[in-house]
């Protein structure tokens, strides 16, 4: 998170000074990329055409920090959801993440994620073996730090029922990294 | 895990304050279950700083910037009246296409009312205001 500077940046990024753009790019894309890691297979694809609809409506943006990101992330929501509609469309690939070969939801290999100790990316692939919407309100409310509110308003659930959600996510996700050996 | 609760496990639900401080990123009492210790560093860690190779796009994503923060780019973004204009082109010829498609159906029609006079098959009181063949 940017802070206090957000909104000195955000308003120069409007008045078209680029280094300014890059911060805001720079601060939110780690959180971004893995989050459509977990939601969709083409996530550098979905992440640039989420940073090019960013550029196009930056100019009319209002609000703080907590709303850009909820902003940011809403869009790529969208975007992935397009990208598994003409994906469906292309192929009748289901919009889940699946294994290609057996079609069953990816799981991590458990030598590889106890190798990789707490790596980024073996706790995304953790994170993928959840069912869809406790692995995305995992990553919206943890890794891309929005609030409950906020997370209510992109998934299409009550405030409460991202709460309750989140909850049951972080317990099995606890039990499913004590199997694999994934702890600190 | 022994001492962390599962659902369906005794004291489920007390848990719940610790994990709302996971959420939030904040630190655990030191007296916190080791497995709530150890979700909180695997999470610490996804949130953390960038990785190599995900900042990649930065610069296609600064150059789309660029372009539409530029003169240029906002004249780009200003080419809808073209877009207009090359509708407008476009709708010129559509109109001159149902003129003319109109123009050959009633063609087809009067040749067809002269090719039927001519054998005698119009009904009987419009035969007669045709000329005879």
């Amino acid at each position: 998170m940017i802070g206090a500077a957000f909104s000195v940046t955000l308003t120069s990024a409007q008045g078209g000074d680029e280094t300014a753009f890059a911060c805001l790019f720079r601060d939110v894309q780690p959180a971004l990329l893995r989050y459509l890691h977990v939601i969709t297979p083409e996530a550098e694809d979905v992440a640039g055409e989420t940073w090019l609809q960013v550029v196009k409506g930056l100019p009319g943006f209002r609000g703080g920090e907590e709303a850009f990101r909820a902003w940011l992330f809403t869009i790529a929501r969208h975007r992935a959801v397009d990208a598994g509609r003409s994906r469906s469309r292309r192929s009748d690939v289901p919009l889940a993440v699946t294994d290609e070969v057996t079609g069953q939801p990816m799981a991590p290999d458990a030598a590889e994620l106890a190798l990789e100790a707490i790596s980024t990316r073996s706790v995304v692939a953790l994170i993928r073996t959840l069912p869809r919407d406790h692995a995305e309100i995992i990553m919206l409310r943890v890794v891309a730090g929005l609030e409950a509110a906020d997370v209510a308003r992109i998934v299409g659930k009550t405030p409460g029922a991202v709460r309750v959600t989140a909850h049951r996510a972080l317990r099995r996700l606890a039990e499913l990294a004590e199997r694999a050996g994934v702890t600190h | 895990m022994p001492g962390f609760p599962f659902p369906g496990r005794p004291g489920g639900e007390h848990d719940e304050p610790l994990l709302d401080m996971i959420i939030a990123r904040r630190a655990l009492p030191p007296d916190a279950p080791q497995p709530m210790h150890d979700l909180a560093s695997m999470l610490a860690a996804l949130a953390g700083p960038a990785e190599p190779g995900e900042l990649a796009g930065e610069a296609a994503v600064r150059a789309a910037f660029s372009r539409a923060a530029s003169p240029a780019g906002i004249s780009s973004a200003g080419r809808r009246p073209g877009r207009r204009r090359r509708a407008r082109r476009f709708r010129g010829p559509a109109r001159s296409r149902a003129r003319l498609a109109a123009a050959m159906v009633v063609a087809a029609a009067a040749l067809g009312s002269v090719f039927a006079a001519y054998i005698d098959v119009l009904p009987g009181p419009i035969q007669q205001l045709a000329p005879p063949p």
